[in-house]
């Protein structure tokens, strides 16, 4: 114990002094005009290049791989839709698993074209509505994403219409064919498919160069800074709160029980009926780990969030987020699918994911934005 | 040595209602006669002189009439006849000037006290902020009485028929926009308001034709909304924002009849320290009520001191470091207007009059296009509760938008955006993301300036 309290002290003591030299530096170059006879300038971070690599190695690539996975589940759902059977059914489910899967790796990307067709609400709020659901098919109308039928659409919808609570695959199939309301039914899946392929489109169209150009606006010089509106700014406030509200709280956190009195809410788990909510909440933070890390789906290493920290001087903190975040995924590894099973058999294990969850939220929202002189603009209190 | 009758162009200055001094030197030779002053044009009058001195020194007093407008240029034509009738002219041109310059903060004195007074908007403001405070208490879960709204809506007995902590003469009923009244707009909401309050106070929750409560997700408060899940207490505050305050700025103390050119802007109104037109500009300032100071951006820290309409102003102001400025705009016309008026400078007036029509709607439609990226936003989140609550702001900061009669959008566009881009039918539960959008595009249409700031609002 002697020694780990030294060790603490040598390190605050350096990054005490490290400050110094820093304040030192930045105090000169803002006061004197530059001098032949001057040091160059300090060296200051790529932040462009870390821009332009989170956004066309890892958002761009993400969006077309979520794109294609729905063009996919549309094309499933519609075999499955066009002859509903036990054989057209689990290509189906599969299908809405794949899409889920790559849904992982946008959704925190909720800003520009996500923000503005509020996505991450319209595809995939959860817990669903299935008394919704159900009025709906019977009623024959409704509008799709409508405040009335936000947690009755998207995935979480599609997943108690080719899941069902409990049924065989035959009594899916069932409700498909031999129902009295078997053809809405069929009719309210594929609507459900297109509805998110609608969105995605729009969002893909959106960031495309060729397109709305968000990419462009992302990647262009006047949004190259750290203040509120730039780009970097948008992007953490985006990652951070999705981080905090979605993976920690939505995904683990709330079917827990931690924000209803201790008591566990297993049907608000995302994949409540196909049973896979472990393995989306593991993606979703091995996700968000690449991009702290400025690594591609495909393991490129690139320049993040972390080579920033690295730059000015914060690779203490850096590699705190990346054991930190390597521990919350190594401890949702420790929980089985489905979480209403886990949450049934031992909720502790899952309360003590979410905490482990929490240390990342104060290294991300706290330490982080403030050495990248970013400010977190969403608030979790409302205004009156 | 002043200029003497000799032909010289004098050019003399004053603000009006004060007397300025015009030297002369009289040079005659044959010595003094006669000496007439003629004020444009008008026929001459003898102005007393030592009659058969052949050099004197004669300063004249002339009186700018306080009723003068800026600018105005008076000519003074000095006539000196000498004793063998030789005439030597001299014009003196004297211009009214600025009284004041524009104060740095809307402070106006007269005599060394202030001039200015709006005690009786602030009580209507007071007003309204305990009609607020009272339709909150149903968001909790109590029942209200449409007759207490009534009370205090009529303010009944000076008092609000003892709702009110403080006692009145002003009413917040019979300012509000006429054809809301002939409508009985707010009376219809007072009752629905109350009959709803007796479900939620019975734990009836809020479904799509149902009024009852709502959640709102973060807080875990709820709020109390109709059976197209439109929030009372948003309604009811943020409707008399509109057809109260700004109605009475719009259609009453910025028209003609309270500060057009005819109105009395030289004697004091009996007993005070103001003229009528002075008074009126006032009361439009005291309609919005901020700091005395205000300005943009407005540090946080000092976030309590504005209200109602200024505090929304100042949510517009300053959003994501774009700067709308609206609280600088808003200022400066209302400091610039009022300056003006002290100086008599009508043109100028009517000049931030304008700027004022078009200001005041800008943080109306600002501020419904932040509660439209709000609900948006919540909507992302999956947050009905909260998007209920942004969305019924977002109705009626639209809804404001009604009340000019240089309104920017017509009504039948506004109703359009009102009653079904928020939702078709008049339906909140209708309400997509793709209508909300719609409604924001077409607000920034009308309003250019927000355009630059549109997603940060």
């Amino acid at each position: 114990m002697k020694t780990q309290y030294r060790f603490t002290y040598l390190a605050l003591l350096a990054v005490g002094l490290m400050f110094f030299g820093i304040a030192c530096d930045s105090a000169g170059d803002n006061e004197e005009p530059l001098d032949p006879m001057d040091p160059p300038p300090v060296e200051t971070f790529d932040r462009a290049g870390m821009l332009d690599n989170v956004a066309n190695n890892i958002i761009l690539p993400a969006y077309a791989a979520f794109q294609e996975s729905t063009d996919a589940l549309q094309a499933a759902v519609a075999a499955f839709a066009g002859d509903p059977t036990a054989a057209t059914l689990v290509p189906a489910q599969d299908a809405l698993k794949a899409t889920r899967m790559a849904w992982q790796e946008v959704s925190m990307f909720q800003f520009g074209p996500a923000e503005s067709v509020a996505l991450r609400g319209v595809l995939n709020t959860y817990p669903t509505n299935t008394t919704q659901i159900n009025d709906n098919i019977v009623a024959g109308s409704y509008t799709l994403g409508s405040i009335q039928n936000i947690a009755a659409g998207g995935f979480p919808a599609m997943d108690y219409l080719l899941h069902g609570e409990g049924l065989t695959p035959d009594e899916i199939v069932a409700q498909f064919t031999s129902d009295a309301d078997a053809s809405a039914r069929v009719q309210y899946l594929t609507d459900n498919v297109d509805f998110v392929k609608s969105n995605t489109d729009f969002v893909v169209q959106q960031w495309a160069a060729n397109g709305g150009n968000y990419v462009g606006t992302f990647l262009s010089e006047d949004n190259g800074g750290t203040d509120v509106g730039s780009s970097l700014g948008q992007l953490i406030n985006a990652v951070v709160l999705h981080f905090e509200r979605f993976t920690r709280d939505g995904k683990i956190g709330i079917p827990a029980g931690v924000r209803s009195a201790g008591v566990p809410r297993p049907k608000a788990t995302e994949a409540f009926y196909a049973g896979y909510s472990v393995e989306l909440a593991k993606a979703n933070l091995e996700s968000i780990g690449r991009l702290f890390s400025g690594v591609t789906a495909a393991g490129q290493d690139g320049l993040g969030l972390e080579d920033n920290l690295d730059f000015i001087e914060q690779g203490a903190l850096a590699d705190d987020i990346v054991t930190t975040l390597q521990e919350s995924i190594t401890a949702i590894e420790g929980l089985s699918d489905p979480l209403k099973a886990q949450i049934d058999d031992d909720v502790n294990k899952v309360v003590a994911t979410f905490t482990k969850m929490q240390e990342l939220v104060v290294l991300l929202k706290v330490d982080m934005t403030s050495f990248l002189g970013i400010s977190i603009t969403y608030q979790d209190t409302d205004g009156d | 040595m002043p200029p003497g009758l000799s032909g010289d162009m004098l050019q003399v200055e004053g603000p009006r209602g004060t007397t300025v001094s015009i030297p002369l030197a009289l040079d005659a030779e044959a010595g003094v006669k006669s000496l007439t002053l003629a004020v444009d044009g008008g026929g001459p009058t003898s102005l007393s002189v030592t009659t058969g001195t052949m050099q004197a020194n004669y300063t004249h007093s002339f009186d700018i009439p306080g009723a003068t407008t800026l600018g105005t240029v008076f000519n003074l034509v000095f006539t000196l006849t000498d004793e063998e009738d030789a005439i030597t002219r001299v014009t003196a041109m004297v211009t009214t000037t600025k009284s004041i310059d524009t104060p740095s903060t809307y402070e106006f004195s007269r005599n060394g006290e202030t001039s200015v007074s709006y005690s009786g908007q602030i009580e209507r403001l007071d007003q309204l902020e305990a009609i607020k405070a009272y339709i909150k208490t149903a968001d909790g879960g109590a029942v209200v009485s449409e007759q207490v709204f009534l009370d205090m809506f009529a303010n009944t007995g000076g008092d609000g028929a003892g709702n009110f902590t403080f006692t009145s003469t002003k009413q917040l009923k019979d300012k509000t926009f006429v054809p809301d009244l002939d409508a009985q707009l707010f009376e219809d909401m007072f009752a629905r308001a109350a009959a709803a309050s007796v479900d939620g106070n019975a734990g009836v929750e809020a479904t799509n034709g149902t009024a009852g409560l709502i959640v709102r997700e973060n807080s875990g408060n709820t709020v109390l909304v109709d059976e197209n899940g439109r929030e009372f207490t948003q309604f009811i505050e943020k409707g008399l924002m509109g057809a109260v305050l700004y109605n009475q700025i719009y259609n009453t103390y910025l028209t003609d009849v309270r500060i057009g050119n005819d109105v009395e802007n030289f004697e004091l109104s009996e007993g005070k320290n103001y003229t009528a037109m002075e008074h009126h500009w006032d009361e439009a300032f005291g309609y919005w009520d901020p700091p005395l100071d205000f300005t943009s951006p407005w540090p946080s820290e000092r976030g309590s001191e504005d209200r109602f309409w200024s505090h929304y102003s100042n949510t517009v102001d300053n959003v994501n470091n774009g700067l709308l400025g609206t609280n600088s705009l808003i200022m400066t016309a209302l400091k610039e207007g009022r300056t003006a008026i002290v100086n008599n400078d009508l043109a100028a007036k009517d000049t931030q009059r304008d700027v004022l029509y078009g200001a005041f709607e800008l943080v109306a439609a600002g501020t419904a296009v932040h509660y439209i990226n709000d609900t948006i936003g919540f909507l992302g989140e999956g947050k009905t509760g909260e998007a209920f609550h942004v969305l019924s702001e977002a109705w009626a900061f639209t809804n404001a938008l009604r009340y000019s009669p240089q309104r920017t959008m017509d009504l039948g566009e506004l109703e359009t955006i009102m009653e079904t881009d928020f939702g078709s039918d008049g339906n909140f539960w209708n309400a997509t993301v793709l209508g909300l959008n719609t409604a924001k595009s077409k607000i920034v249409a009308a309003f250019p300036d927000l355009a630059p700031v549109q997603d940060d609002l």
